[in-house]
């Protein structure tokens, strides 16, 4: 069966690649003893939080150490899935924002990451460039600063504490950080070494463990992210090597042309109600994908919930149902003809983006690889084409409307099966909004082979849902 | 251009087979000339535009349109069209494409009269077509057919000549088989009441002429998907002594069930037939659930290769799979998805095949309603083994290639389901073996 989604490929923005990987860098704790803390008043919880990151500073070799650090080189593995193979990170920072990632990838080759403290551009030779945006850089500017743990305050103006939680057996202290743009960051520190063992950004959630200490300083050496399943391991970390300041310049007209993509994908978001998708939690679309030249008529029913999960069936006369889902955990499908199975590797990335309730919302997260493509014609008018990709491959050629920034046309590829894949054309029409977001509800897909014409029924957002739906339905 | 003699020959002889002609009457259709056009235009472009391979394998289908595009006008009625797009789609020198007549296409549960059945079942063997079964209280039991029966005759149509011409087409025999099965058995299944004259040879060499009368089937319908119609299916399912035995006439949906349920009954001791002997296919999903119940490892079943993309058959493996010794019994009448089964479970290592090469008409294919209302079977894929190999005009060949005779058929005997249950007994766990 078909699954009507790009390949998103994984969703490995500054979230998890540089961000995980820098924090890993530094995770720690800083002690104090439990308190519960459930009456405490909020200065009352800021304080208990300050000294739980004191002690974090003090588990990381202490404040005069970190100081004395200029800059860092680390060289990492990285593992997307146990299906793929390990590749290669050498990561370069130092202060003042400015940082170097060389990423090496079997398929694309080397993926460089550069910073000069004002912008940060992704560069890929395959792929394209991009410019990392606002909020992305602001954070990996922040964590590739190795004094960062001391300037907490500065970074978070908002602390707090809150009740400790029990995992795998372990008490865990809890803390709440805001950052100056109102983001929330959960950290989860272990009140016996002191170090963070846990956090959360967003859907994004990080692992530390394997903590050693180099030259003083102690440092998490293996780190998992989920919902994606990314393993980080440090092979060596090396403080204070002389960088040359070469490897932080980056070519103007370079920078030029990657934000004027920028601005493209920026003025989509903003004409889709990017913000507004944002706050949705939940989501139930009815659905119908037609295949005209064969007679078929499949009806679909999607829910997704925040942080992607997702419970899809799909109803074919003649062939049975169809069940998909993702629960936080397991990806998988089943259905009366072929059974049950977990999904993997392209299959699992592709309806992962389907589970995420941001949709193209989060396009430019999602691709940070950007090649202008040019200008064409489509029914609907003008548009504007880039090429985009993720750091799993090309996701495709996005066609956004030049009047109305609305994604107009993609030409790119439905993953079918493990190993499957059909080229197609999609084109969205039929814009409506719902709670401020507006949705394409038609779409048109072809093929050579086959033609669709999928249409969205009814969307109802923010509705109860039972997470018992998104279980894998291991019963045949 | 390509079309030989032979095959514009073998066009006129057998064209009539899938339209049943003899049933189908050339009703007058409003704004003819506009109807027949855009049917043209749809067969055409449907291939032009889905075709696998963008080269059309060396046919010029352009220049195979400027044949017959200027042939329509003599095309007065529906029969006359389909004769001349079948011809034009005979041009691609492939299976699965086809125009099925709208009078041969069950939808719904009234319509079922349009496809009825003499109550006997025929393969082909040593270049005959043999009667294997008859079902009891049926027209053909009424009129004395009897298994090993060699039909001759259909409808004044001499099924001896049909054969030569499809020898001088150049198909392979297993494919020839399979169509001169179906050129005896499409006739047969005419609407409910048809009366089909028969000649027939029997066992002891006297010929006799029989008429044959169509009844309704009473047994069990597939769903029509889209715009796939409906057909009868059969199932059957049985133990004996160690050997579990599994049939089914094609794969379609609504077996699923049955089929599962009765995977999950077999014994770790046991062994499995599975006999897809006369089943020309079907859903091909099917076939990779199937497999998923009896192995314990994922593999590919094959390879759908179309112009803008791919897709592998891939066998899911379900928890609690049958390990035992798998059989798989396959014969020239054993098509398209019939023929992936067999070849992906062994290329995989995880059966043995046994009987006759299948009939090599292995092309993944859709149906596209006409302007006429009638349906086109057009193939949107090649198709290639795990392996890489062609199933299309090549076939499955069998590890243990066993024949049934016509003396084997007329007495009962089935060598064939022998060999696999001979093979089964050294191959399936012992008492001794078990833990």
């Amino acid at each position: 069966m078909f699954k009507l989604k790009f390949i998103s490929t994984r969703r490995l923005s500054h979230w998890i690649l540089p961000a995980i990987l820098i924090t890993a860098l530094l995770g720690g704790g800083c002690a104090m003893t439990p308190t519960g803390g459930g009456r405490a008043t909020n200065q009352a919880r800021q304080n208990e939080a300050d000294a739980i990151l004191e002690r974090w500073v003090e588990a990381l070799g202490g404040a005069e150490k970190l100081k004395s650090v200029k800059t860092m080189i680390t060289d990492v593995d990285v593992r997307f899935s146990p299906e793929t193979p390990t590749m290669k990170l050498l990561a370069k920072e130092t202060g003042g924002g400015r940082f170097r990632w060389e990423f090496i990838t079997p398929a694309f080759g080397p993926i460089i990451t550069i910073s000069d403290g004002k912008h940060a551009l992704r560069k890929n030779a395959l792929l394209g460039n991009g410019l990392m945006d606002t909020q992305e850089f602001k954070l990996n500017a922040r964590d590739s600063d190795p004094q960062y743990p001391l300037k907490i305050a500065n970074y978070f103006p908002t602390r707090r504490r809150l009740p400790d939680v029990e995992a795998d057996g372990t008490t865990l202290q809890v803390l709440e950080l805001v950052d100056r743009d109102g983001i929330t960051e959960t950290w989860f520190m272990d009140p016996v070494s002191g170090l963070r063992v846990k956090y959360q950004r967003g859907n994004i959630t990080s692992r530390y463990s394997d903590f050693r200490t180099v030259d003083g300083l102690t440092t998490a050496f293996m780190v998992e992210t989920l919902p994606a399943g990314i393993k980080f391991t440090i092979n060596k970390i090396t403080f204070d090597t002389p960088s040359d300041p070469a490897d932080f310049h980056l070519d103007k007209q370079e920078v030029k042309t990657a934000a004027l993509i920028s601005k493209i994908l920026d003025r989509h978001y903003e004409a889709i109600g990017g913000e507004a998708a944002e706050q949705i939690k939940t989501r139930r679309s009815i659905m119908t994908t037609d295949i005209p030249a064969q007679g078929v008529k499949i009806n679909v029913e999607m829910i997704q919930k925040r942080p992607m999960k997702l419970f899809m069936e799909q109803t074919i006369p003649g062939m049975g149902t169809f069940f998909q889902g993702y629960d936080g955990q397991t990806g998988w499908a089943s259905n009366e003809l072929q059974g049950y199975r977990e999904l993997k590797g392209q299959e699992l990335a592709q309806l992962l983006s389907s589970a995420d309730l941001g949709g193209d919302a989060g396009l430019r997260e999602a691709c940070p690889f950007r090649q202008y493509v040019g200008k064409k014609k489509l029914p609907g008018g003008p548009a504007v084409g880039i090429k985009l990709a993720g750091y799993s491959g090309p996701n495709g050629v996005y066609w956004f409307n030049q009047k109305n920034h609305r994604l107009a046309q993609v030409e790119s590829a439905i993953i079918t099966g493990p190993t499957s894949y059909l080229t197609m054309t999609m084109e969205m029409e039929d814009y409506r909004q719902v709670d401020d977001v507006w949705l394409p509800f038609l779409t048109r897909i072809e093929n050579p082979s086959m033609k669709l014409i999928m249409t969205l029924q009814s969307v109802e957002n923010n509705i109860e849902v039972d997470d018992t739906i998104f279980t894998p339905r291991t019963d045949d | 251009m390509r079309l030989s003699t032979a095959f514009h020959k073998l066009l006129r002889a057998i064209t009539w087979v899938p339209l049943a002609a003899s049933v189908l009457t050339a009703e007058p259709v409003e704004n003819w000339s506009k109807v027949r056009s855009e049917t043209f235009t749809q067969v055409w472009t449907t291939v032009n535009e889905s075709y696998h391979d963008p080269e059309f394998g060396g046919v010029d289908w352009v220049a195979i349109k400027a044949v017959y595009q200027p042939r329509l006008v003599e095309a007065e009625d529906n029969p006359s069209l389909r004769y001349l797009l079948q011809g034009m789609l005979n041009e691609l020198g492939q299976t699965h494409f086809a125009i099925v007549p709208k009078e041969a296409a069950v939808f719904t549960p009234e319509e079922r009269n349009l496809v009825g059945t003499v109550g006997a079942t025929f393969a082909t063997t040593g270049g005959e077509v043999v009667v294997t079964n008859i079902e009891s209280g049926s027209s053909s039991s009424e009129a004395g057919l009897r298994n090993g029966d060699i039909i001759r005759r259909v409808d004044g149509r001499d099924v001896d000549e049909v054969a030569k011409l499809y020898a001088e087409t150049g198909v392979t025999e297993a494919r020839k088989d399979f169509y001169l099965n179906q050129f005896v058995s499409s006739p047969l299944s005419g609407p409910v009441g048809t009366d089909v004259e028969v000649e027939v040879e029997g066992v002891d060499g006297t010929v006799r002429t029989i008429t044959l009368k169509s009844g309704m089937h009473t047994g069990e319908w597939s769903e029509p998907l889209g715009n796939m119609p409906s057909f009868p299916v059969e199932f059957e399912a049985k133990h004996d002594n160690g050997v579990a035995y599994l049939k089914f006439n094609s794969f379609s949906p609504i077996l699923m069930k049955d089929i599962r349920r009765f995977l999950k009954t077999l014994e770790s001791n046991e062994g499995l037939v599975v006999d897809l002997r006369g089943n020309p296919g079907g859903l091909i999903l099917m076939a990779s659930g199937i497999c998923g119940w009896l192995s314990a490892d994922e593999f590919s079943l094959g390879r759908m290769r179309m112009r803008a993309g791919v897709m592998n058959f891939e066998v899911y493996p379900q928890k609690n799979a049958f390990p035992g010794p798998v059989a798989v019994l396959i014969d020239n009448g054993s098509a398209s998805t019939s023929e992936v089964l067999a070849a992906g479970l062994q290329e995989a290592g995880r059966a043995r095949v046994f009987g006759e090469t299948s009939a090599g008409a292995a092309l993944p294919s859709a149906f596209l309603k006409l302007a006429t209302g009638d349906l086109l079977q057009y193939a949107i894929a090649d198709l290639t083994t795990p392996k890489g190999a062609n199933l299309e005009g090549v076939g499955v060949k069998p590890d243990e290639p066993v024949s049934r005779s016509r003396d084997d058929i007329a007495s009962g005997r089935d060598p064939v389901v022998n060999a696999a249950r001979t093979w089964i007994e050294t191959a399936r766990p012992k008492p001794a073996d078990q833990p």
